[in-house]
């Protein structure tokens, strides 16, 4: 599932200037992601990172008992 | 010539971001009361840039150089967001901070203060008077 996450935040954030919604965007991408893989509860943070974002992922059970972190970075922005 | 600020974490978009890239289109709004006031924007309008989260300051002063259009970054076929187009005009000398602008009986009143979670809100003449003043920033009058 990493691999499809970092495709799809690689596609809507690579070639970007930064900009305030960019973030939300990225976001997004990984929630659509993790929402087809049947993950219904996740946070996702979106920060910058020297010239890229970092993204972290928690995915969360029913019980909000934290069940697995993802921690993707986006280059080339 | 109206007056704005905007709120942004400036680990996401900060000050110096758009100093870098000498322009940026500001998305990522999805309150009513927000887009509303970015609908609002003209070409010329002055937009105060505020770091929430983190620094929580006025730290820079921007220009509105493209008014409002349809913000992409929103879901295909949503056409209610909207964003504006901004440029950089100079660095806050001393950034205004909120305890500073809570503390001011001219600032303490303003829109983002009583709102806390509106991103973009309206600027009075008196309150960017007070900004420019307590950062250190000569510019012209507002409304000539």
């Amino acid at each position: 599932m990493e691999e499809e996450l970092q495709d799809a935040v690689e596609a809507v954030a690579v070639g970007q200037n930064m900009r305030p919604g960019l973030p939300g965007v990225v976001a997004t991408a990984a929630r659509g992601v993790l929402l087809r893989r049947g993950f219904g509860k996740s946070q996702v943070n979106v920060r910058q990172e020297g010239a890229g974002l970092a993204v972290s992922i928690q995915l969360i059970d029913g019980r909000a008992t934290l069940v697995r972190s993802i921690h993707l970075s986006v280059e080339g922005l | 010539m109206a007056a704005w600020l905007g709120k942004t974490e400036p680990f996401k978009f900060s000050w110096d971001d758009l100093v870098r890239q000498g322009s940026t289109f500001w998305d990522g709004v999805r309150n009513a009361q927000a887009r509303n006031n970015l609908q609002a924007m003209a070409v010329g309008d002055e937009f105060f840039l505020y770091h929430s989260n983190e620094g929580l300051a006025v730290v820079g002063l921007a220009r509105v150089v493209g008014a409002a259009r349809r913000d992409p970054s929103a879901d295909e076929g949503d056409d209610r967001w909207v964003g504006v187009d901004l440029a950089p005009v100079a660095a806050l000398p001393r950034p205004v901070t909120l305890k500073e602008i809570k503390a001011h009986p001219t600032l303490m009143g303003m829109a983002f203060v009583r709102q806390g979670r509106l991103s973009v809100s309206p600027v009075t003449d008196a309150e960017r008077e007070t900004l420019l003043a307590l950062g250190g920033l000569s510019l012209p009058a507002a409304r000539p």
